[in-house]
């Protein structure tokens, strides 16, 4: 091996080492984009709960709101407007809700929600003269029993409102499927 | 169940809701230049209420279509209720934020199956009442 041929050995060892090795301009920018990065989460980070604040919140299942007094419920379904706070994402707002209201062949009181299972419009009680006693929808004409059974053109039971009863009131809460205890 | 909106609706769906959509409703503000911003707005919100009351009830056989801001003649009026029919909507039902002045040559009843006016005399309650047995009675008269 000559002087020539180590001197190159040499320079390419150091070069191999530079290669490896951070430049200066690299690690300015990794420290300096790091230590921002970090800043700036400080900064962000604890706006992100209210950022998603809706998504947090656990669904008010256990929301109940007086609606009408026992002692009116008859086995007849009545029907009763009622409004409760909607929260949708961020816009909050009162919607008006409705119940058909009966106390069934076992006592049980059942709160029906008049939206239609076909498309969503609002069926009413007992106002057909050819289909009495039943729930008709007048957009496509569907039909349910007293319980909510769907008879024709819809494929389900109209829903029904979770019932809690206290000192004498009707409280309703969340919309669910119907039970059909019947 | 969403309501139907017609800026949702593309050929596609289209094609899934028309046969079970019958009934167009067009929105008049009635505007003619001279009101202020907040009558404006207040003629809008007028509206919207309006619509609420008549769309909620009866979604998925009504479509509201876009608004008409500004002044319409009858013969406007008449002209679009005709086309919309060729559309495939069997009844036309328009909803006013304002009387309507009937003129002396008013006669689209056979253009306009039901109008729905604001009348600031009656609840919210009664006005859902006359809006929704005025559509029943349509529907139920075919």
């Amino acid at each position: 091996m000559n002087e020539h041929e180590t001197q190159q050995d040499s320079h390419d060892e150091e070069s191999g080492r530079r290669r490896k090795e951070m430049s200066r301009r690299q690690f300015l920018t990794y420290t300096l984009g790091g230590t921002g990065g970090f800043l700036a989460a400080g900064v962000v980070a604890p706006y992100i709960p209210f950022a998603i604040d809706p998504l947090l919140k656990a669904a008010g299942d256990s929301d109940f709101i007086r609606v009408a007094e026992e002692a009116e419920i008859t086995s007849e379904p009545k029907e009763f407007n009622f409004e409760f706070l909607r929260v949708d994402g961020w816009h909050e707002g009162m919607a008006t809700f409705t119940a058909w209201i009966r106390r069934n062949e076992t006592g049980e009181i059942i709160a029906l929600s008049p939206i239609c299972k076909h498309l969503g419009c609002t069926v009413n009680w007992d106002t057909q003269a050819a289909n009495p006693n039943e729930y008709f929808c007048p957009c496509h004409f569907a039909r349910y029993t007293i319980d909510g059974a769907h008879l024709t053109i819809a494929n389900l039971p109209l829903d029904e409102y979770d019932v809690m009863i206290e000192d004498g009131f009707i409280y309703l809460g969340r919309i669910v499927p119907n039970r059909l205890r019947g | 169940m969403e309501i139907l909106r017609f800026s949702d609706v593309d050929q596609k769906t289209w094609s899934q809701w028309q046969p079970f959509v019958d009934t167009a409703v067009v929105p008049l503000t009635g505007l003619d230049g001279t009101e202020t911003p907040w009558e404006m707005r207040q003629r809008l919100e007028i509206l919207r209420d309006l619509l609420d009351i008549t769309e909620q009830p009866f979604k998925g056989r009504v479509l509201v279509l876009p608004a008409v801001q500004y002044a319409f003649s009858e013969y406007q009026l008449k002209s679009m209720a005709k086309n919309l029919r060729h559309q495939g909507y069997h009844f036309i039902i328009t909803v006013a934020a304002w009387r309507r002045p009937a003129s002396p040559n008013y006669d689209d009843k056979k253009y306009i199956d039901f109008e729905i006016f604001y009348n600031q005399d009656t609840s919210e309650h009664e006005q859902q009442q006359v809006i929704r047995l005025g559509i029943e009675r349509i529907w139920q008269a075919k």
